[in-house]
């Protein structure tokens, strides 16, 4: 072979790895360090949600130290007045001081400024301002609230940056608690079928992970509107509160066997079909997908704020563990999630799963299924 | 000779490649990892043939 071919190879494989070595450098991955966890009354706490700063907006209850008794969710009292009674009709003031984007316009806002103090029963705060994108429409009611300012991205916006991000908390709910109109933001993991005896241990590592990864909203110690809930929709009210009911991590895991056999399919079918009619796409895959508005209230509306994470084609528990926990912190920290389009995040994710996947099926073909 | 130590860097740096594409995308199976760097390996050997591929038409056009 020619010297000059060889060298020129050389040259080319030289330059591919440095350009290898600089775009995994510069890629703007999660952080994916070992968590230490320590069980400290009978529940799992790790030092990862000790290290969440102001910036990353978590917030988490040491469960040692004395927790002030939190309303627990759905029986939850809304801290702001204006919002409505689910069911209620949703009136423009009821809208949480959140700022998002609308879908492909503009940047996405977190919330803006802290959520205002409710004020004493029987005083009546002063009127609400809600300004929406496009036409700068600002109207003024006479709802009982303090003052909100609601913008939303668009053709103005404030710059206010992600200076407050949500926490990620997770409750099981009955079916006409859904959506939680108290909550800042919401999400739903939505199977589009129920267990069946070959599926029903998927459902199973999905209910753990989602347990063993986003908080009981009730052990936070920040307000609904300032959580981020994801619910597991239970068909009979009495379990969903009992279920909801649960202190410890032991509680909630042993409870996920409940959740699956009564997992509310009809909350989920009609969650997917307004995903979907958001998105613009057919939810196809065998699930589950998790699916989160922003804010809560816009659930349904064909202009909403729509997350969605497929998780249909990840095959083990530990995978599902791991996207229930990037879940999390997407939720919390990683605004960009929320964007439409591509992001090298994302394509590592996908061939992630694909490779999970594959390798998976290659590699346990001829085993016996208990090894698989 | 020659034939021989290229063939053994192209396979060196497809093998480096991929494990550098199997350390980043981190599969959480073994399996999947396996898979992927099986994956990669070729995908890398198919990119450099077709770079030497592309080297021998330029060259040949001069």
């Amino acid at each position: 072979m020619d010297d000059k071919l060889v060298r020129s190879i050389i040259r080319i494989a030289a330059a591919l790895v440095v350009f290898a070595a600089a775009a995994f450098d510069s890629t703007p991955s999660m952080p994916q360090a070992e968590k230490r966890c320590a069980f400290i009354n009978g529940q799992e706490i790790c030092d990862e949600a000790f290290s969440h700063d102001g910036a990353s907006g978590g917030d988490f209850v040491n469960p040692a130290a004395p927790v002030p008794p939190a309303p627990m969710w759905p029986s939850a009292p809304a801290l702001n007045p204006a919002v409505p009674v689910p069911g209620a009709p949703m009136s423009e003031s009821a809208l949480p001081n959140h700022e998002w984007a609308v879908p492909g316009v503009g940047e996405i806002k977190a919330p803006k400024v802290a959520a205002p103090e409710a004020p004493p029963s029987g005083v009546e705060a002063p009127d609400v301002a809600v300004e929406r994108a496009g036409p700068h429409e600002t109207g003024a009611g006479g709802a009982a609230a303090p003052e909100v300012a609601v913008e939303r991205a668009g053709s103005h916006e404030t710059g206010a940056g992600w200076d407050q991000t949500l926490s990620a908390s997770g409750s099981f709910v009955e079916p006409h608690d859904y959506p939680p109109y108290e909550f800042g933001a919401y999400g739903i993991v939505a199977f589009p079928e129920t267990w069946t005896i070959s599926t029903k241990q998927r459902y199973l590592w999905v209910c753990e992970a989602f347990v063993a990864t986003l908080p009981a909203s009730s052990s936070l110690s920040r307000p609904p509107e300032q959580q981020m809930v994801t619910v597991w929709p239970i068909d009979t009210p009495t379990l969903a509160r009992q279920l909801s009911g649960g202190t410890t991590l032991a509680d909630r895991i042993a409870g996920c066997k409940d959740a699956v056999e009564h997992y509310d399919l009809k909350t989920a079918l009609i969650a997917l079909q307004e995903a979907g009619k958001a998105k613009g796409e057919v939810f196809g895959g065998e699930g589950p997908f998790l699916l989160a508005w922003s804010p809560a209230s816009s659930k349904g509306k064909v202009d909403a704020l729509v997350l969605v994470a497929d998780l249909s084609n990840v095959p083990t528990e530990d995978a599902l563990l791991e996207r229930f926990r990037r879940w999390r912190q997407d939720i919390e920290s990683n605004p960009d999630l929320f964007r439409d389009g591509w992001t090298v995040d994302r394509l590592r994710v996908a061939i992630k799963d694909w490779a999970d996947k594959w390798g998976n099926i290659f590699f346990s073909t001829g085993l016996p299924a208990e090894k698989q | 000779m020659e034939t021989f130590i290229a063939a053994a860097i192209e396979q060196a740096f497809a093998l480096i490649c991929a494990v550098l594409i199997v350390s980043y995308v981190e599969p959480t199976s073994r399996g999947g990892a396996i898979f992927l760097g099986i994956v990669s390996i070729a995908a890398v050997n198919v990119i450099v043939q077709g770079l030497r591929f592309i080297l021998q038409l330029i060259r040949k056009g001069k």
